[in-house]
């Protein structure tokens, strides 16, 4: 086995891979010998375990001598190129990792910074600093998960993010931040007890809702295209004033009405506003001086109009899956 | 809350806009429409009008004024500059107060009070067009009193209460349920209270809920004397007693919110106005009025450039005051602003300044040009860049990310990997999961096993995610990598790629790593390709086929060959496997392995054979 190994390592051209290929991989080679044996052996199945890593190994260690052959790596090109028949395996980012990266690209171009803060939050970054009383239906036991002792909660938003960052950071500043957030909810089609949002802030001393509008209409049409319809709406959001609500038009239905957007045509797609006063304050930021936006979204629901998956427990499900090679 | 356009129109004689139109102008000003639809006949209107329904997700949490037409109406007649008409009601029919025996012994709950009594009634069903009325709404027309209190409700957001006074014996008690105390409500649903739920008692007997009315008190035809009542509750104590007692109601759902006390005698003398046309009623000089709110009338001061600097956009100072003085705000003499009475949510400034931009139109604010890009500090944290350069380098090595849920069952802990105290929830409504997991490696087993499962032939995956446990009494929660690999030696890789050393645990093919915040590390980027992310609703079926060949192939042109015959909607993967020349025959023999999914196994076969001219 080293010795292949090694000769797959000293290989100078494609056409010596190919013939260390086929004489341990081929239909007669060395390896395919050892399996055809495999039921005549003592422990069979510890053996055939032990053989598969050979394989994986050697196969790996095919790619990876390939990959210094030629510049390009997908499948068509090795074809093209090498005449090489095992395909290399590709990588892949989650969907929800790929629409993140697209998302901060657009956002990383325009000055910010990314953003992180825990999971297991107090009740003061997650609800108190985001204006959300002590009786708001939000806190209640059947919405919220806490932990045991010490009391503490799984973050509700991403908003808790915020407001550690309004805290922790000198003005001014830009920062997005995607994240896991959680909700005391029997899974469903559309809703799920974890799920992911991304949330943003700017803050500095002029700052509009003109600005929010632009970005987001800058992002959206990155991420579906200049033809994509969307709409901007007023909204209450206890964090924010103005409050905004951002729409797509359902993906599912073009906007006659579906079970995916509930009949109404449009899915919300998230949050956003000019942040509250009374928020600034808690961070000891003077509103009179300093105003910013924020923006949360779910982020599930851009992935799934993305991918057209349509069923949000997919996506951590486990019945997600990538297509290996692309001709 | 749904409305109908008709019923608007008697508010807004002036509205003039499309069914369509004032569904999107809704959602605009914040009353997000969820369902629109054009009604067909409605005998409110005449034979040649349509009619049309929306069903309005009014954020009642601000605006719970809006649970009403007089609210919603009030905010069109400011976006579209058009008058609003309120009701007529006649003043004056309460002639007395504090006649009624009724007794407040919970003054904590209750904010507002008001109450007479009603006499000589008909009680009769209602005419059509509030039968009518109240169906579109999804209420069922009741009696002709039972529905004026409905009616009522539904114009000025604010729930009513009918009691047959002879069955109450004249006397109402708001107060507080003892344990074990229970209520029937008027559909004959048994309620077991709790010790503190906020009740309503005519002696010792439960007669209705803050929400819901009792069946020993309701109206029916017999009725003859009636004690209504309208009342603003303590809305934290009706929510918890909704919760607790699975009231759902429209009452319930309207009491619960924050609404201010503002017009409590206008819709008494309201009701009163509408007992005596449609059940021929009598009024008395028996009435009660209760006051646990004071009201201070705000002065908010305001600058009228301030609309323009948040949205960006000019709005004239005549315009914002325009808006302001529609939506029932008045300019005082200093320039200060008061809201209405019934607008709990203006309290300052900023809050004038929404108002004046939602009206307005956020359709009017320039949606191109985003935020000036100016980089003003970069604050990302360490850990966010290490996690990123690590997932550029697992992918470039043919590693797929999987993302688990965090919170995992108890027979998904893996003992070996996990030697900390779990960190688990107190109240998870998802009973078997409640423990938050404690390494990466909970998470890619149950997704190996999943994979296992639909056949997915692969097994190098990873995921980066955080992991929680308790330690000393503290909660740690950390960033976490682990990896599924049979290749070990790509955990050197990652290493060298960064040129730092992580230190890895291992659990079979299993690789953990806690990642810190550290600066040791080099960040790594790439490009990397689109994601091709499926659902799987079926197991992968995995097939070969023998193609022999007198000559040698192109393999490109024979896989696309054989790609235009499968659909790609079921084809998971097709590779050549193998090429073999036998010598012996001089063909040239090739081995394609096709994957299939999301169809079953023997369509699947079906499709192979077809595809590989097998049949």
């Amino acid at each position: 086995m080293q010795d292949y190994l090694q000769k797959i390592k000293q290989a100078n051209t494609k056409q010596e891979l190919e013939t260390i290929r086929i004489e341990l991989l081929g239909r007669n080679g060395e390896l395919n010998k050892l399996f055809s044996e495999l039921k005549n052996h003592p422990d069979p199945k510890s053996y055939g375990q032990e053989l598969n890593q050979i394989k994986t190994s050697v196969d790996e260690a095919m790619v990876e001598k390939l990959k210094t052959f030629t510049k390009n790596t997908t499948y068509k090109n090795i074809l093209v190129e090498t005449n090489f028949y095992t395909p290399i395996k590709l990588g892949h980012l989650h969907p929800i990792s790929i629409v993140e990266r697209q998302i901060y690209s657009v956002f990383k171009d325009l000055g910010f910074s990314q953003y992180d803060a825990p999971e297991l939050e107090t009740d003061e970054y997650n609800f108190e600093r985001l204006n959300v009383p002590k009786d708001h239906p939000a806190r209640d036991m059947q919405d919220t998960i806490y932990i045991k002792s010490p009391e503490l909660l799984l973050r509700t938003q991403t908003s808790s993010i915020e407001a550690r960052l309004l805290q922790n950071e000198k003005p001014p500043y830009k920062a997005m931040f995607p994240g896991r957030v959680y909700r005391n909810e029997k899974p469903t089609k559309t809703n799920h007890f974890v799920f992911h949002q991304f949330q943003g802030v700017a803050v500095d001393t002029e700052i509009s809702l003109k600005d929010l509008f632009g970005t987001f209409t800058k992002l959206i049409r990155l991420l579906y295209g200049p033809d994509f319809q969307f709409r901007f709406r007023n909204k209450y959001y206890p964090e924010v004033e103005p409050g905004v609500g951002i729409d797509f038009k359902c993906f599912n239905c073009g906007g006659a009405g579906c079970a995916i957007c509930k009949g109404a045509g449009w899915i919300e797609a998230g949050g956003a506003g000019i942040i509250h006063p009374d928020i600034m304050r808690q961070a000891n930021l003077d509103p009179k001086v300093w105003r910013g936006f924020a923006f949360g979204c779910g982020l599930d629901r851009w992935v799934m109009t993305k991918y057209k998956i349509t069923d949000i427990r997919t996506l951590l499900g486990g019945n997600l899956a990538y297509k290996p090679y692309q001709l | 809350m749904i409305i109908v356009y008709s019923e608007l129109k008697k508010l807004l004689p002036n509205l003039n806009v499309s069914g369509r139109k004032l569904a999107d102008d809704f959602t605009l000003i914040g009353h997000f429409c969820a369902g629109y639809k054009e009604l067909s006949s409605h005998s409110g209107l005449d034979s040649e009008s349509v009619d049309f329904w929306y069903d309005l997700e009014v954020r009642a949490a601000n605006r719970p004024d809006c649970l009403g037409y007089i609210g919603l109406a009030t905010d069109l007649s400011a976006f579209y500059k058009i008058n609003l008409l309120l009701p007529s009601v006649e003043t004056g029919y309460i002639q007395s107060l504090h006649n009624l025996d009724i007794k407040i012994s919970t003054p904590q709950y209750v904010k507002s009070l008001q109450a007479t009594k009603l006499i000589d009634l008909k009680i009769q069903p209602s005419p059509a067009w509030l039968q009518q009325l109240l169906n579109l709404h999804n209420i069922n027309p009741i009696n002709n009193l039972v529905d004026i209190t409905n009616y009522i409700m539904l114009l000025y957001g604010i729930p009513c209460h009918a009691f047959d006074a002879k069955k109450i014996d004249n006397k109402l008690d708001w107060t507080t349920s003892k344990s074990e105390e229970k209520a029937v409500t008027f559909d004959g649903t048994i309620l077991n209270l709790q010790e503190g739920n906020l009740v309503i008692k005519s002696g010792e007997q439960i007669v209705s809920m803050s929400s819901i009315g009792g069946e020993n008190s309701g109206i029916d035809t017999y009725t003859t004397e009636a004690i209504v009542e309208v009342a603003i509750y303590d809305p934290t104590r009706v929510h918890k007693d909704n919760r607790a007692l699975n009231i759902q109601t429209e009452a319930g759902s309207r009491l619960e919110k924050y609404i201010t006390p503002g017009s409590l005698s206008q819709i008494i003398h309201h009701i009163q106005m509408l007992v005596v046309e449609l059940c021929h009623g009598k009024l008395t000089n028996d009435n009660f009025s209760f006051e646990n709110y004071i009201y201070t009338p705000l002065h908010i001061p305001f600058d009228s450039n301030l609309p323009s600097k948040y949205a960006g956009t000019n709005i004239s100072t005549e315009e914002s005051y325009e808006i302001l003085s529609r939506l029932g705000c008045i300019k005082n003499p200093d320039g200060t602003i008061t809201p209405p009475r019934e607008r709990g949510d203006i309290t300052q400034e900023e809050d004038l300044v929404e108002e004046v931009i939602r009206i307005y139109g956020y359709n009017k604010i320039g949606i191109e040009n985003p935020i000036e890009n100016s980089l003003k500090k970069d604050i990302t944290p360490l850990v966010i860049k290490l996690s990123e350069s690590i997932k550029n380098i697992l992918v470039e090595l043919g590693y797929d990310e999987i993302r688990g849920w965090p919170l995992i069952k108890t027979d998904q802990k893996i003992p070996e990997v996990s030697k900390e105290k779990y960190t688990t929830t107190q109240n998870s409504m998802n009973d078997e999961y409640f423990t938050l997991r404690q390494s990466i490696v909970e998470t890619l087993t149950i997704q190996a096993d999943i994979y296992s499962r639909f056949k997915v032939p692969s097994s190098k995956i990873f995921e980066i995610g955080k992991i929680f446990y308790q330690k000393d009494n503290q909660n740690i929660e950390a960033h976490s990598l682990g990896i599924y690999t049979t290749n070990p030696k790509d955990l050197d890789l990652i290493s060298e790629k960064l040129n730092t050393q992580l230190t890895w645990k291992s659990h079979g093919s299993f690789y953990e790593t806690i990642l810190s915040n550290t600066s040791d590390f080099k960040e790594y980027t790439n490009n990397l390709p689109d994601t091709n992310a499926y659902e799987l609703t079926t197991q992968i079926t995995e097939l070969d086929a023998n193609i022999a060949f007198d000559k040698q192939q192109n393999p490109v042109d024979l896989l696309e060959k054989y790609f235009a015959k499968i659909d790609q909607n079921i084809l998971w993967s097709l590779v050549i496997k193998d090429y073999f020349f036998d010598q012996k025959t001089g063909e040239h023999k090739y081995t394609f392995t096709a994957c299939y999914y999301n169809c079953e196994s023997s369509l699947a076969k079906q499709i192979h054979l077809e595809a590989f001219d097998l049949v």
